[in-house]
Order: C-alpha cells, then structure tokens, then sequence
C-alpha cells in the first residue's frame, strides 16, 4: 500500500488491477455519481412543477435569452479547456496558461450571470422559502453553481502552477481530470437548460379567479 | 512521461476537429432557442414545430450531451472501462428520475394531496389530537350506505320506453339527514383532508383556509343568488370559480380543484350536507 503511495509521488508507475490509472478511474466514478445527485434533484424539480401554492411562477421571471448567452459561455469554456489539455500535451507553456485562465474567466463569467439572475428573482420575490419552484429552482441551479465555483478554484490552481512550469506533457494527467470535471459540469448545464428554461421556462401559474 | 496505455488514451482529434465539434454544439444551442423562442415565431414560422417540441428539445439536447462526452471528454476513444463506469451512473440516475416521475404521476400528479392523507405525525400532541379527532368521527358515522340508491330512483318502463321518474330535488337549504352528515363529517377528517387546512369548532383547528363554523348560515351570502348548496358545492368542486372577499384566510389559488379532484360526487354531496349543517 504504502510502496504505491511512494511509486505515485515519485512519478512512477504504480500497479493498478484494471491498467487505468486510479486518479483518471476515480474521477469517473465520482462522476457517474455526481450524474445521481444531479439526477435526483432535476427529477424533484419535474416532479413538483406546477405545485407551487403561491408566485411567483416560472413565466414571470425566467430570462431564457439571457440564459442563452450564458449558455453559451460555458460551452465555450468547454471549448478553451480542451485546448489547454491540448497545450498542455504539445508542450506549450503558453498556451497552457492562456486557455486555462480563459476557461476559468468564462466560468466566471456564467457565475456572474447566475449570480445576476438569482438577485434579480429574488427582487422579484422568489427566494428558496418562497414557493415549490423556488426551492427546486434554488437547489438544483445553486448546487450546479456551486460545482462550477469549485472547478473555477481548481483551474486557477491549475493555472498558478502553470506560472511555476509544473505543468507539462509528464504532468498531463492532472490536467485532463480537471477538463473531465469541467466538461461534467458543462453537460450539466445543457441538461438543466433545456429542461428548466427551455421547456418548463414558460410554466404559468394557476388560472386566474373568476 | 505520462504513459498512455496507463491513462487509456487513445488517438487525440485535431484542433480543427475540436472546432467542427465546437461549431456544431453552438448551432445545436441557436436551433434549441429559435425552437421555443416564441417572439421570433412571425420570422421563424417554427411554431409549427409546438406539438413535437419537447421530443426534438430532447433529442438535441441528448446530441449536445453526447457529443461533449465522447469528443471533449474523450470517451469514444479511451478505455472502455470508464465509459462502463459513467454510464452505468447515468443509467442508475435515469432510473431513479424515472421512478421519481412515475410515482408522482402514479398519484395523480398532485403529491400534496397524498402527504396529507398519509401524514406521519412527528408531534406526539399532534398525533394524539389527530388520532381523538379520527375516533370521534368513527363513533358518530354509521357504515358507509350506498348514496346512489337513496337519492336517484331507477327509470319508469312506460310504452317500452324508458322513462326517467321525476327525482325530488335536495332542498336548498339542507334538510340536515343525519346519516349524510355523519359520513361528511368523517370525509371531512378523514380522506377529504379538509381539516388539514379548514377549522371548525370542536372538529377541526387547521389555519390555512377559512373556518368553516359557521358555513352553514353564511353560505347562502356568499355569493348571491347562488344557493348554499350550490356555493358550498363548487367551493369543493372548483374552488378556483370564486373566492368570497371580506372572509378571513379567504386566499384565491390556494385550494384548487385537483385538491378534492379524487372525491367521488357521493361524497362531495355527503360533504355538502355536514358543511350545510354547520350553523
């Protein structure tokens, strides 16, 4: 046990039982169950759509242009952190820091425009408390959020060791898993935009008295 | 240097592929948003596309997600062993969803309604004022009759044509059968639920909706020229039709009619007799 440890410290090759490296295999596992979790909360969000007993209802409030563009900011991301692993694998030191510090920007940038939108609902007065759909909305997108702040703080990581020229062909393995990550919570995204702006973006409230 | 059997790395895709892959998922994402952007319908003539939406929605949006996973992500040409892995989480997370979706349309799509039914009381007062209330209701209602058979009386054969004899109609006011009233009350507290949100005294203390204590008098008021009967019974039947202003805890859109939805029109009418009763 303690001999794999060392073999991995040192850059070498530790033994695994399947030949696939344990820390590539383990962020595909987590993935695969990050996929649950993601999951069960869209799952709750369908299931309780259209059960809110009060506004405000998806219709008044969800911006689906705005969630566009956002939309496509972190596709683009995507797109950087591809070539940044690709950098990383040619060797190019200055790509690698370009691409790396442009996804976590555009990463940045899609929080900036969560973040807007959450203040902007809550002004509108849909809060986590408010209602069935704020807190479906609220959990599902906050924790999404929250997965990409995490990957924003690893790639800046990343990007810091980049400056110090640890990061290379030797090492691009630790740049790959952040990309799988980082893609993760793209695909995420793509499923949470379809389902919570594109279709259900337009669902009413009951109709009206009388 | 990294070894690539270790990693399971098979062959990289250019940069000019990597593009193709990129280009395509921004043209995906316009047509996805021209599809439901409804204000560009005169330009788009898309609207067409309404009754079918959701499926192409769907399908694009399964396009994008596989497309990132296997050329971003890699898996079309690494180690079959990771794709088991994560697809095997996916599928377990389709299930669950599936399972989640299915039990709630399996109630009728209204879960609310279901969890108040079959409430676990975690207060013990609660529970045992819940368990008083429910004994109290069971003393007084007699075994459920069949409503149908006494109310509607079966068509006079006249000539060989059937003929359907005149059935007296219920009074408006309420005439106060004891038997009805019974098994309204135990509707009340018990499958009907309306205690849960509706008070009345000695019955029921719920706080959400109107109390009902007085009903009995204040229906015929409500609404004019409906009767009582009437105001009571699309109270219950569709509440959302009219809401009385000046009633405290009178909340429009609050009670909704897929909250009464799986009441049975007996019962409804065994409802209406307690509630006419209530003066």
């Amino acid at each position: 046990m303690a001999h794999a440890a060392e073999a991995a410290l040192h850059g070498e090759h530790e033994a695994t039982t399947t030949g696939l490296n344990h820390r590539k295999m383990l962020m595909w596992l987590f993935l695969g169950s990050d996929c649950m979790f993601f999951g069960s909360l869209i799952a709750t969000y369908m299931v309780y759509r259209g059960q809110s007993l009060t506004g405000p209802y998806p219709v008044d409030i969800i911006n689906v242009p705005v969630t566009t563009i956002s939309t496509f900011v972190l596709l683009c991301s995507s797109f950087a952190m591809v070539q940044a692993l690709a950098a990383t694998n040619r060797n190019d030191q200055r790509g690698i820091r370009i691409w790396l510090l442009a996804t976590a920007l555009m990463g940045s940038v899609f929080i900036g425009f969560q973040a807007y939108e959450f203040n902007a609902f809550k002004n509108e007065g849909l809060t986590l408390g408010q209602n069935l759909f704020g807190a479906t909305f609220f959990t599902l997108t906050g924790f999404h959020g929250a997965h990409v702040t995490a990957g924003i703080i690893w790639l800046l990581g990343l990007f810091v060791w980049g400056l110090r020229g640890r990061l290379g062909p030797a090492t691009s393995l630790d740049v790959e898993i952040a990309a799988l990550y980082w893609h993760f919570v793209d695909i995420v995204w793509i499923v949470i935009f379809t389902l919570l702006y594109l279709i259900a973006g337009f669902d009413p409230g009951p109709p009206p008295i009388g | 240097m990294t070894n690539s059997h270790e990693t399971g790395q098979g062959r990289h895709p250019t940069f000019q592929q990597y593009v193709t892959v990129a280009t395509f998922l921004f043209i995906i994402t316009i047509i996805e948003f021209l599809i439901i952007y409804k204000p560009l319908f005169p330009v788009t003539r898309l609207d067409a596309l309404e009754p079918v939406k959701i499926p192409f929605l769907g399908i694009l949006s399964t396009i994008k997600f596989a497309a990132v996973i296997m050329f971003y992500m890699h898996l079309k040409f690494d180690h079959k062993l990771f794709s088991v892995v994560f697809l095997a989480g996916l599928a377990l997370a389709l299930a669950v969803a599936i399972a989640v979706l299915g039990l709630s349309a399996a109630l009728g799509g209204d879960p609310r309604a279901y969890a108040e039914e079959n409430r676990v009381y975690y207060d013990k007062q609660a529970a045992g004022e819940a368990r008083e209330l429910a004994a109290a209701a069971k003393e007084l209602a007699p075994p459920p009759t069949i409503i149908a058979a006494a109310v509607t009386q079966p068509p006079a054969v006249e000539d060989g044509k059937a003929t359907a004899a005149p059935v007296a109609p219920p009074p408006a006011s309420g005439s106060g059968n004891a038997e009805l009233v019974a098994q309204g009350q135990a509707l009340f507290t018990g499958k009907g639920a309306c205690l849960a949100c509706h008070a009345i005294e000695g019955i029921a203390a719920g706080l959400v909706g109107p109390d009902l204590s007085r009903i009995g008098s204040d229906a015929a008021t409500r609404n004019t020229p409906q009767t009582a009967r009437e105001y009571i019974a699309q109270s219950i039947r569709q509440p959302e039709t009219f809401v009385a202003t000046g009633v405290e805890r009178a909340i429009p859109g609050l009670m909704t009619s897929a909250i009464t939805a799986s009441l049975s029109d007996a019962e409804v009418d065994a409802l209406v007799e307690f509630l006419l009763a209530q003066k």
